[in-house]
């Protein structure tokens, strides 16, 4: 469906003066909800602080290695699953039992093998997108029309140019699709695991960020927090993907 | 280019499945394709057309026999276009030949049958941004750009409307006597027959197949015209024979 920015901004705007005017009415604390300016002022101090953009940093970069992690197993176990049957067995059987299980729920297990710290805040994210990834790209494998089989077949191409410029590109749908899930499971996932862990190493992300706010009842401080991991969550979502979608799919038709 | 010709010798095929009991499609089958011409295969659907395009092209064997001079050195042009979509005109044609010359050669090629098919303007374009006869004549450039000795076609013509059929024709005709390659061209449609073809292979409709006519077109390739006198003795006898 085509969105329209002005009538998304309205609505925007409408949220906001219901806030504001909730929030200067005297009717909720301001320890619960904070008129508007504050929030935006405590978001400009922690901006400039610098407090926020580090944490969004230290969240972003969990996020990118995790992606980046899962995203090579994902494509090894894809590739093996579709050269052998009884790889496709075993990672059918893994991707049904784990990849419903959310990332939180995992952590216990992972806290006993790998105790506090990186590592197991990595493995969270790592499991969080690892089986949509695998899902997707053993999909996207499988559903690489014949034609194209037979377009490397007519034309000789040896098998690595075959995999690199026809069943990668011929499986994007699928692999972008699965991207889009991965990000989304691995945002939330690393937000959460850091409001459980706090500080692993030289400083907090932004789940750690808004946990400390709440604890010290910096409200405003909280909701600058929230507000960044929105404003990440739709900068990803509705401009990095949108773009990706506009230079790949669009233009190839398959959108 | 090619001096040999094809020769297919007393070849045996079916498609062995088991709910198949009817006669094998070919049986001591003989043929000879020669070099440097374009050899029409005109049948009805289902005769056997495109299972010996396939078996030309290697990718089907023979049962028996053996097909001599086609070496699995062929291009082939589909009935669709069959571009990969994600790439470029240009990268399309380019994909193709970057396996038998360098980049840069692979550049120059692509370059100049896109000119040969007046598509320089479009290099940059997509499959999903041209039309259904733009494709094709991106389709037609790839399969002669390809270092192949022969060119197999499978009714590339067959889903388009009079216009661009008539259109692509003189496109292929154009092409081919640049270099004049070995050319195989399958279809049903008796006026391609007769404007492509040197020599016309009129297929049976029962299994297995048989060559039941050969005619030989004497035009030149440049005077060909449905309306001439050739063409409409060439155009009855087929009638005569497909019905």
């Amino acid at each position: 469906m085509k969105r329209s920015l002005p009538g998304t901004l309205l609505w925007f705007v409408i949220l906001l003066v219901v806030w504001e005017i909730t929030a200067r009415s005297g009717l909720v604390s301001e320890l619960v909800l904070p008129s508007i300016t504050v929030v935006f002022a405590s978001f400009g101090g922690e901006l400039i602080s610098g407090s926020l953009l580090s944490g969004t940093f230290v969240s972003l970069g969990f996020v990118v290695a995790g992606i980046l992690s899962g995203a090579f197993t994902a494509f090894i176990l894809a590739a093996l699953s579709f050269q052998f049957a009884a790889v496709k067995r075993l990672s059918s059987m893994l991707t049904a039992v784990l990849h419903p299980l959310p990332g939180i729920a995992v952590l216990p297990i992972l806290i006993l093998f790998f105790g506090i710290g990186r590592l197991t805040l990595l493995m969270v994210i790592i499991h969080s997108v690892l089986w949509p990834l695998v899902v997707n790209i053993t999909a996207g494998f499988s559903s690489v029309p014949a034609v194209y089989q037979k377009i490397g077949a007519n034309y000789a191409l040896k098998s690595s140019a075959f995999f690199f410029r026809i069943m990668l590109p011929a499986s994007f749908p699928h692999i972008f699709s699965g991207l889009k899930t991965a990000w989304a499971r691995a945002w939330r996932a690393a937000v959460s695991a850091e409001m459980i862990f706090g500080i692993t190493g030289s400083g907090g992300g932004l789940g750690w960020f808004v946990f400390q706010k709440r604890i010290f009842m910096d409200t405003p401080g909280m909701y600058a927090g929230i507000l960044m991991l929105a404003l990440i969550g739709l900068i990803v979502e509705s401009g990095l993907f949108h773009l990706i979608e506009a230079e790949t799919l669009k233009k190839w038709g398959e959108a | 280019m090619p001096e040999n010709s094809i020769k297919i010798n007393s070849i045996g095929f079916s498609y062995q499945q088991a709910s198949d009991i009817r006669k094998p499609l070919f049986c001591k089958f003989n043929m000879e394709l020669p070099a440097s011409r374009v050899s029409v295969i005109l049948g009805p659907s289902g005769c056997g057309k495109t299972t010996l395009l396939n078996l030309i092209n290697g990718l089907l064997i023979p049962d028996k026999g053996e097909i001599i001079g086609a070496s699995g050195n062929t291009s082939v042009l589909f009935q669709e276009p069959r571009l990969l979509p994600w790439r470029t005109v240009r990268r399309n044609i380019e994909i193709v030949l970057n396996k038998h010359m360098g980049s840069e050669q692979s550049r120059a090629t692509a370059e100049y049958y896109l000119q040969l098919v007046g598509l320089v303007d479009s290099a940059d374009f997509f499959p999903s941004q041209l039309s259904g006869g733009m494709r094709q004549r991106v389709a037609i450039a790839r399969a002669f750009a390809y270092p192949a000795d022969t060119i197999l076609m499978d009714e590339p013509f067959q889903a388009l409307d009079l216009g661009l059929k008539i259109n692509l024709t003189n496109l292929f005709t154009k092409l081919w006597v640049e270099d004049r390659r070995t050319s195989i061209f399958v279809t049903h449609d008796i006026n391609e027959a007769i404007l492509l073809g040197d020599e016309i292979f009129v297929f049976s409709d029962e299994r297995p197949v048989q060559i039941i006519e050969k005619i030989t077109n004497p035009e030149p390739h440049a005077e060909r015209s449905l309306e001439s006198r050739n063409s409409m003795e060439i155009e009855k006898k087929l009638y005569r024979l497909l019905s």
